[in-house]
């Protein structure tokens, strides 16, 4: 469950929304599209903990303090965020793991025929800005670090837009198999990606209305 | 003065402005040498022949001599040299950028980012520590040349004590600069990649800080920066237990001159010295030797150490030319 309630915020002395509220159930869906800059990657960072709201509060599972709603959360961003660590290391982020369990990640985020053909498999190291992935592999990994972690609410940050036409729909493919049963906010302005979430919110001029 | 510097001098067309520098600091020492021997020479000699209204003559003709000496050194040269300093780092940088940025991306990919950073910060002032940093490059050649004037009037002057003198100072110097030192480059070359290494991790540990803070990835984060950090630290340790040794066995071979001395007769009598004033003038001479060569030894150590910096910015500006 999320609960925003006349959440505002401001950076660097400009409002970026104000008095904001929504309520997101448990398992439900929901799509937010918008144009570049209007502040949605803003909200769903305010959602993840990352960033703290002007005003206004923010709950998340009965919890409203950022560094416990970062907890309960994953995210996957426009960019992998990746760091030059193995891809085990990335998905697992240096945490326990069960073999069986990153078995089943890496088929799920369509990373197994990949990792398969490659020498050192999952040992496998990445470089610096992961300049030797494709864009889709790399987004693949950042959504196998996402199911790793297994969070109930998960939160998407335009992970395709820096895709083409068959990478997007892979990368797209990987997050369906795992959102089942999931709470999802999915920020992009593609609203095609949105086909069967239960709700979809336009963001413009700093508010929030359902279409 | 190394190939690979000398490569790099004459790449960034600086090789005609660091000879100049380097002639016009190069007789300092010696000039400083001979000036305080002869200085201590008539001082004694004047004593001994009572014309003490002679001596404060004397005093301000020899200090005249330091105050020009160390007032070029502090003015005219010193300018000159932050000169060099200044057109060093910037034409090395711009060159080492625009090569990179001229690169096409396959030959760059090579090289990580935090190794081409590396090569643009450390290495440089490697490279700069090389030519003008206090004991190298320059140091190394004024020492030189220090030792090879002072060798020439000892052996004059007293050749006992100057067999004396390069008996003890020539083994433990091959020692010191062949063992030692030469291994000193391969450990700061490593140390360099280390921090290479180290500098790799930086942007995409800013960039992700977000996916650290949600996945919870300090942890490793912090553990494989620990690592890294860990590994300069190393390779830094064994470069330095070698400067140790060799500072050691420069004592050593300063101490051992006298123990030397003392079997040679038990007096500077016993290796011929005339008097008092001559000793004086010959044991100047012969410290000049002795600290020429520890200068040498030092400034060994310290181009070594430089080298490794030479040696990854010719890497880069020799795939050019490839």
């Amino acid at each position: 469950m999320i609960e925003l309630k006349n959440v505002s915020f401001n950076y660097e002395n400009a409002s970026i929304f104000e008095n904001l509220s929504l309520f997101v159930a448990e398992g439900e869906k929901i799509g937010i599209v918008g144009e570049s800059g209007c502040g949605k990657s803003t909200l769903l960072k305010l959602m993840a903990g990352l960033y703290v709201p002007s005003s206004g509060e923010i709950i998340v599972d009965d919890e409203n303090l950022p560094d416990e709603i970062i907890k309960k959360v994953s995210v996957v961003m426009q960019s992998p965020m990746l760091l030059p660590l193995s891809i085990l290391e990335n998905i697992t982020m240096g945490h326990e793991y069960e073999a069986s369990k990153i078995e089943k990640i890496i088929e799920s985020a369509n990373l197994k025929k990949w990792i398969d053909s490659l020498p050192e498999g999952l040992d496998t190291y990445i470089g610096d800005s992961a300049d030797e992935l494709s864009g889709g592999q790399a987004q693949r990994i950042a959504i196998a670090r996402a199911m790793f972690k297994d969070s109930k609410i998960l939160l998407l940050d335009e992970p395709t837009s820096a895709l083409d036409g068959e990478n997007a729909a892979s990368v797209l493919e990987a997050i369906n198999h795992f959102t089942e049963g999931k709470t999802v906010i999915h920020v992009t302005h593609r609203k095609k990606h949105l086909v069967g979430y239960d709700r979809i919110f336009l963001m413009e001029n700093g508010k929030l209305s359902e279409i | 003065m190394n190939k690979k510097v000398w490569k790099i001098l004459k790449d960034i067309g600086m090789l005609k402005f660091f000879i100049l520098i380097l002639l016009l600091r190069l007789p300092f020492d010696f000039l400083n040498g001979v000036i305080s021997a002869n200085m201590l020479e008539s001082f004694i000699r004047l004593a001994e022949k009572g014309q003490s209204e002679n001596l404060l003559k004397t005093f301000g003709t020899f200090l005249l001599f330091t105050v020009l000496l160390f007032g070029y050194n502090v003015t005219i040269w010193a300018a000159i040299s932050v000169k060099a300093d200044m057109l060093l780092q910037k034409r090395l940088r711009n060159r080492l950028l625009n090569h990179i940025l001229s690169r096409n991306g396959e030959e760059m990919a090579a090289y990580s980012a935090g190794d081409l950073i590396t090569r643009l910060n450390n290495d440089v002032d490697r490279v700069n520590d090389y030519l003008t940093t206090p004991v190298n490059l320059m140091h190394t050649a004024i020492a030189t040349f220090n030792i090879i004037f002072s060798s020439v009037i000892l052996l004059i002057l007293n050749p006992s004590l100057y067999l004396l003198t390069i008996v003890v100072t020539v083994p433990f110097f091959i020692l010191s600069s062949i063992i030692i030192i030469r291994k000193i480059p391969y450990y700061r070359k490593k140390s360099q990649e280390s921090y290479a290494n180290y500098t790799n991790w930086i942007e995409p540990v800013i960039n992700a800080k977000e996916s650290i803070s949600v996945f919870d990835g300090e942890e490793i984060v912090l553990k494989k920066v620990e690592e890294a950090s860990k590994e300069i630290l190393i390779q830094n340790v064994k470069a330095h237990t070698l400067t140790a040794w060799s500072s050691f066995f420069n004592i050593i071979t300063g101490n051992l001159g006298y123990v030397l001395l003392l079997l040679c007769g038990n007096s500077m009598m016993g290796v011929g010295v005339k008097d008092y004033a001559q000793l004086l003038k010959i044991t100047q001479y012969r410290a000049e030797m002795m600290k020429g060569s520890f200068i040498v030894n030092a400034g060994l150590n310290g181009m070594k150490t430089n080298l490794a910096g030479a040696a990854r910015i010719e890497e880069i500006l020799d795939s050019e030319k490839k």
